[in-house]
């Protein structure tokens, strides 16, 4: 969809260009960031190559120091503009990452694995950032990650490929009760799980007072499950959880290798 | 708006190259102290007399020659050829394909930007180094102009074969070997250690037209035994392996960039 890989069959059109034949056309419009590639010159500030891409997209003198400052301001790298790129940390670096392929302004941006190799602080930074200039540029996002909180905390719609095929397609929302088979119910009783014998559950974990009970995800078998342990014995606590989405990922996957 | 692109890019990689003076000043000085060593051996070898010239050039031409070209040849490093296949085999190429720009183009620029702080340091500690050891040698200005002219054109000369040697990595990944043959034949055929003036005439006339001795060595020929005839055959044969190579690479290019897919970026 960049114009950086060449396709080996069907159609592709992005914004209304084609990015093998109109690459420079379409530059001018997408921005990208790799998580695993660096775009600023390493051993210069920042500032040093925000300028450099300034001139690469042709922006003038009055619209690129607008827009940097604006950009600056939103992404809050003010006091690290001046430091050479080395310097800065992972989380600090991808956010000046991000700033770069935003400064001309694309309607597209491209972000592959931002949060890779990010401790949860940055990542919450970075998920901020992200929704910010989805929310208020309005910039189409397309993002690619293998942290399955990416996709839950930022996209509205998750597209899972695997092996080149496209095996989901929708809304985040509705990803995991389309796939999600089961749920989990942890229940804290007041005596000995000793007694406790459900066999149409599946036990994953046990302890002296407590259990996870597995069941089918409808309403039938969770409400079965309650009816069992309420007559049966004296609950302190009751909680129901679903599956992580990297969970319901995994079981895709596996599901369709299998 | 189309040249300040590149002219930024060159600029950005001066000055990456000027931010560790350390490393600059390192490379003239090694280039200064292999000019010395190479002096050494050729005083030694016209100090016994039996031979004080060779087709009319004394030893301190031969030296003044072999300097320049040393100096010129600074540029080899960083070698583009590995910068590329690095490019290449990383993935870092997608960023230069995102953007509104020339790939070789970029490559080119940032060539200059890099040889440039080197070049002009190197070239003043070697000319230092040279006067030192053997005097200095009567400079016209037309041979200091035409002898630029034939720098530029020899620098772009191994900016491109350097480029189609980086850009074999679509293919190979690893251009290390054919980077080491190049490497080679300029030090063996382009003046380094023996300048081609003095080579038997049969191998000076092959040499002469092999682009080897077109890199560096024919502009500080030029500088140092200005000969307009000499000079005009020197400007030929570069404008016609500038051509004949730009062609090369630019069609190793079309074909390589399309590997970019089956490489995995």
């Amino acid at each position: 969809m960049t114009g950086i890989l060449f396709r080996s069959s069907g159609e592709v059109s992005v914004l209304g260009l084609d990015p093998e034949k109109q690459r420079i056309e379409l530059a001018f419009q997408i921005g990208a960031v790799f998580g695993q590639k660096a775009q600023l010159w390493f051993h210069l500030p920042a500032l040093d190559s925000y300028k450099l891409f300034s001139e690469m997209y042709e922006l003038d003198t009055e619209s690129y120091k607008k827009r940097l400052n604006f950009l600056v301001e939103a992404f809050e790298i003010g006091k690290y503009l001046k430091t050479p790129v080395r310097k800065l940390s992972l989380g600090e670096r991808m956010r000046c990452e991000i700033v770069a392929s935003l400064l001309h302004g694309p309607k597209v941006v491209f972000l592959d694995e931002p949060t890779i190799g990010l401790d949860v602080v940055a990542k919450q930074q970075i998920r901020e950032v992200i929704r910010h200039i989805n929310e208020t540029e309005k910039v189409t996002i397309f993002l690619t990650s293998h942290d399955a909180g990416d996709i839950e905390a930022l996209a509205k719609r998750t597209i899972v490929i695997n092996h080149g095929r496209i095996v989901y397609d929708g809304s985040t929302a509705l990803f995991g009760r389309e796939y999600l088979k089961t749920k989990t119910i942890e229940l804290v009783l007041e005596e000995s799980t000793e007694r406790f014998k459900y066999p149409e559950g599946k036990v994953i974990e046990s302890g002296k007072f407590n259990l996870k009970i597995e069941v089918e995800n409808n309403g039938r078998a969770i409400e079965k499950l309650l009816s069992y342990a309420t007559s049966n014995f004296k609950l302190s606590d009751i909680n129901i959880s679903e599956p992580e989405l990297e969970e319901v990922i995994a079981g895709i996957y596996k599901e369709k290798r299998n | 708006m189309f040249l300040r692109k590149y002219i930024s890019i060159a600029s950005i990689q001066a000055k990456t190259e000027k931010t560790y003076l350390f490393n600059l000043f390192s490379k003239g000085a090694i280039i200064a102290l292999r000019i010395w060593i190479i002096a050494q051996l050729y005083e030694a070898s016209f100090s016994s007399g039996v031979v004080g010239q060779i087709e009319g050039i004394t030893p301190a031409m031969i030296i003044w020659m072999v300097t320049l070209t040393q100096a010129f040849g600074i540029v080899t490093s960083p070698d583009v050829g590995t910068l590329i296949s690095e490019d290449v085999r990383k993935g870092e190429i997608a960023y230069s394909l995102l953007r509104p720009i020339s790939y070789p183009m970029q490559q080119f620029a940032g060539f200059w930007g890099r040889s440039a702080p080197s070049l002009i340091l190197g070239t003043t500690l070697s000319v230092i180094v040279a006067f030192l050891l053997v005097g200095g040698f009567e400079l016209h200005l037309k041979a200091l102009f035409f002898g630029s002219i034939l720098l530029i054109l020899g620098l772009t000369l191994h900016f491109l074969i350097s480029l189609s040697i980086g850009l074999l990595a679509f293919w190979t990944e690893d251009v290390s070997a054919f980077r080491w043959i190049y490497q080679k034949l300029y030090i063996m055929l382009g003046g380094m250690i023996l300048p081609p003036a003095i080579f038997p005439e049969r191998l000076q006339w092959i040499v002469e037209r092999l682009p080897f001795a077109h890199l560096f060595y024919s502009a500080s020929e030029v500088i140092v035994l200005f000969d307009y005839t000499r000079m005009m055959q020197h400007l030929c044969v570069q404008v016609g392996w500038v051509i004949l190579l730009s062609i090369v690479s630019y069609f190793l290019y079309q074909k390589g960039v399309r590997r970019v897919a089956q490489n995995g970026g």
